[in-house]
């Protein structure tokens, strides 16, 4: 064996192991070689010198103010995690997706509803606020009239022609109405009721009620009618045609004897 | 048994809220790390501090163990040469200003018998001054392998080096502390010659 050899068996024991080899080729080595002899003999003393090192501090610990300073600590953590749980179940809705999509839809319904109901009252007012303040209206037009001389009332109608009716409601009251040809007309424009009654004056409409702002400011439509004739009081047997406004309530607002 | 279980599963219970678990391993580990860091630094006050550091980063980061990586002894180990460090960089004015490690080797002399092996005592203390003045990357495989009688593959494990790593840094470790021991040695043998003489 080499020294070279003799270092390398040396190194790839432990220092404990070596200083316990009694024979073989590493001591019969230094036995031949005093330089390889003193460097086991420094490592033999190494190896001593470790080991009661070891020994003395073997009972060597830790004081037990250090025990007692660890447990409280973990006591500590311990009933702190136990609040821990509730916490977990203060934000366990967040951590539920669908609890979470649901919050938000029921806030949606919500907002959809309070947007609603702002604007059913918005409208509202501004339908009573129409009264005071008028808006053109559509002025109700006759459709398939039966005759050229209610185009040429309907045209009379749209141009404002005023012709004082009171005798056609006197009419009226006496000869029920028969609904015969009465036709549909498109309805009239809803609000502002107050602008609506001004322009069916002006158009020869007789109103019949007092008409509730409320109801009024619903649709309306004009369908024409005809009358019974009058025969007791001389006029002849000629039937009376009569455009009556009609309100969605199916109460007759105004009515307009046509011929 | 707690004491049966491995320190494995007496870590899992004691993060389970297991006092005695904590405990149980606590006594069993204690002490093996106390050794290293009283070794390394050479300071009983820094050696409690480690150890009291090193249960608490146990507490709170005990999840981050992973057994497939290794055992719960070598990783107190590298937690522990982590604590050391850094107290030593905290408190090195305060040991050079107070040499505690002077007081923990004489205290080995004066608890000793006179009259059995003193020279022995004498050189278990000249040792640890001699592995107290290793650099720290020749003192770690030296406490670790000599003192704590981890194998290499340990050692490795625990300062995450290669195991040829370890044994290069073993040898030259033993040669730096062979010479300084044969400076010792001499007076050594002087001053037990005198206290033989003393005590016939």
């Amino acid at each position: 064996m080499t020294c070279r050899e003799f270092k390398d068996a040396a190194d790839s024991r432990a220092l404990f192991e070596l200083a316990t080899v009694q024979d073989g080729p590493i001591v019969k080595h230094a036995r031949e070689c005093s330089k390889c002899a003193e460097w086991l003999r420094g490592q033999h003393m190494l190896c001593g010198a470790l080991r009661a090192l070891t020994l003395r501090t073997a009972n060597r610990e830790a004081g037990p103010e250090v025990e007692q300073a660890l447990l409280r600590s973990f006591r500590q953590s311990v009933s702190a995690r136990e609040v821990e749980p509730l916490r977990f179940a203060l934000t366990v809705p967040e951590r539920i997706p669908w609890l979470q999509w649901s919050a938000y839809a029921a806030v949606a319904v919500a907002l959809a509803f309070v947007l609603f109901v702002g604007y059913r009252s918005v409208n509202h007012r501004i339908r009573i606020a129409g009264r005071d303040h008028p808006v053109p209206v559509v002025i109700p037009r006759v459709r398939n009239s039966t005759t050229a001389k209610n185009d040429t009332a309907a045209k009379s109608v749209s141009a404002g022609v005023l012709a004082p009716l009171e005798t056609a409601s006197r009419a009226i009251s006496q000869h029920p109405a028969k609904a015969s040809d009465a036709r549909p007309e498109p309805a009239l424009s809803g609000p502002a009721s107050a602008s609506t009654e001004e322009t069916l004056a002006k158009a020869g409409y007789v109103d019949l009620m007092l008409c509730d702002p409320l109801s009024c400011a619903s649709d309306a439509q004009v369908v024409r009618m005809e009358l019974p004739p009058q025969g007791a009081d001389g006029q002849g047997n000629q039937p009376v045609i009569a455009d009556v406004v009609v309100g969605d309530d199916g109460v007759v607002r105004a009515v307009r004897i046509v011929n | 048994m707690l004491t049966e279980e491995t320190d494995e599963q007496l870590l899992a219970r004691a993060l389970a809220g297991d006092e005695g678990a904590f405990t149980v391993l606590y006594r069993r580990r204690q002490g093996p790390v106390y050794r290293f860091a009283l070794h390394m630094s050479g300071s009983t006050q820094i050696a409690e501090e480690v150890t009291q550091d090193v249960f608490m980063f146990l507490l709170q980061r005990g999840n981050g163990f992973d057994p497939s990586r290794g055992v719960l002894a070598a990783y107190l180990f590298g937690v522990a040469r982590n604590y050391v460090r850094r107290a030593m960089e905290r408190n090195y004015s305060e040991l050079l200003a107070t040499a505690p490690a002077e007081d923990e080797v004489n205290s080995i002399m004066v608890q000793s018998d006179p009259a059995e092996g003193i020279a022995q005592e004498q050189m278990s203390a000249a040792v640890w001054r001699a592995v107290l003045s290793l650099p720290e990357h020749y003192r770690e495989p030296v406490v670790l392998c000599d003192l704590q009688e981890l194998s290499y593959a340990e050692a490795a494990e625990v300062l995450g080096c290669a195991i040829g790593t370890i044994r290069s840094r073993l040898h030259r470790a033993h040669e730096m502390l062979v010479k300084k021991l044969k400076h010792s040695a001499v007076r050594i043998r002087s001053v037990s010659g005198v206290t033989a003489r003393c005590m016939s």
